[in-house]
């Protein structure tokens, strides 16, 4: 990478975790939520209008129900998901930094799963003992549809993180480059090295 | 300690003990669910799947474990004619495997009859196509699916509760200016 380029990484990064944070983090968490209402419709779809499970396919599922069975789509998803928190983690700060780590790493053990049933859906891998693609947290939990249990360990954290983020304490505040707290002022840029750190 | 290595140590915790909370929760299903009416888990190639190429093998999985020998699995093309060979054998400990032949495009029907070790039967049929047929070629099921079970249910209404929580605090909660 050159020193140009490196340059306008650092600078888009720090924009987006600066004066565009709360922006950038109000779209991440409306894909968010809209994945999880996406679900709660099928839920509707199944326990209320009485469907059969195969037929509950949300509302982009109705009239593209190959969405559903997609792996590159699911992929797709816990990609966008993985990278947007990655992004916007260095705009986060103390307690709230903190809690967004840990939905970026569940985070990227969800993408891991994720990438090994892209592998089997589109080979003849399988793990031992398995006849279907198969997650490994899947071998020690039979028979439980994992992927709302993957975006709740993630969700949970994130929310802890964006409330916290939200209503930074006094120290937390004083280190905040963006201007997501009310009452934090005018955005500053963020410090091109130090700040992505820890 | 300080407030982040707490805050992960916490949540490596938390995600421990649910992990091993589900592992414990469904082996115990798996060993005291003589009660409950045996289901279908999943049917390879699926209900409504299009495949490419004909499977070697149906494979049905169930809520316990199955008997083979007391259990059918009937396959058929659009001419009513058989394509299953050879007798239903097991396919790990909750599932069966039925050998079909069939070597061109067709819509097959798969009809099955599965009684679990502990006298427990489920019956019904599925049905999938073999060859193109103009639309996007379904991929097969996975044991990560997408769908929505009672579990999964549980899991948004409390997401739904933690988003209305979290959203409730900001609103009572101010920011300082």
């Amino acid at each position: 990478m050159t020193i140009t380029s490196t340059g306008a990484w650092t600078g888009l990064l720090s924009s987006l975790n600066g004066r565009f944070h709360r922006t950038a983090l109000t779209v991440y968490m409306l894909i968010v939520v809209a994945h999880w209402a996406e679900h709660l419709v099928q839920a509707y779809q199944i326990w209320v209008l009485g469907w059969q499970r195969s037929e509950a396919r949300g509302v982009l599922g109705m009239p593209f129900p190959w969405l559903v069975s997609s792996e590159w789509l699911h992929y797709g998803y816990a990609i966008v998901m993985l990278v947007g928190l990655f992004l916007l983690r260095p705009g986060f700060t103390g307690r709230a930094k903190a809690w967004w780590t840990v939905a970026l790493a569940l985070q990227f053990w969800h993408h891991i799963e994720h990438a090994l049933l892209l592998i089997q859906a589109h080979s003849s891998f399988r793990f031992p003992g398995t006849t279907v693609a198969t997650s490994l947290l899947q071998l020690i939990v039979p028979r439980v549809e994992l992927h709302l249990f993957y975006n709740s360990v993630v969700f949970i954290p994130m929310l802890i993180a964006a409330y916290l983020h939200l209503r930074p304490n006094d120290a937390e505040r004083a280190s905040m480059a963006c201007a997501c707290a009310p009452g934090t002022g005018q955005a500053r840029t963020l410090r091109p090295v130090a700040a992505l750190g820890d | 300690m300080s407030t982040p290595a707490r805050i992960y140590a916490v949540a490596a915790v938390a995600v421990a003990t649910l992990v091993a909370l589900l592992a414990f929760a469904a082996r115990v299903d798996s060993t005291s669910s003589a009660d409950s009416p045996l289901t279908v888990v999943s049917v390879v190639p699926a209900d409504g799947a299009v495949v490419s190429a004909a499977p070697a093998a149906v494979h049905i999985r169930v809520s316990g474990r199955p008997d083979s020998a007391r259990s059918h699995i009937a396959v058929y093309d659009n001419g009513s004619s058989r394509l299953d060979t050879g007798a239903v054998s097991p396919d790990g400990d909750d599932g069966l495997s039925q050998a079909i032949v069939l070597d061109r495009p067709a819509e097959i029907v798969v009809a099955y009859h599965v009684v679990s070790v502990d006298g427990r039967a489920v019956s019904g049929t599925v049905r999938f196509t073999v060859g193109a047929t103009g639309g996007p070629a379904v991929s097969p099921p996975t044991a990560h699916a997408h769908s929505v079970d009672p579990f999964g249910a549980t899991l948004l209404v409390i997401d739904g509760i933690a988003l209305l929580v979290v959203v409730l605090l900001l609103f009572r909660r101010p920011a300082r200016a």
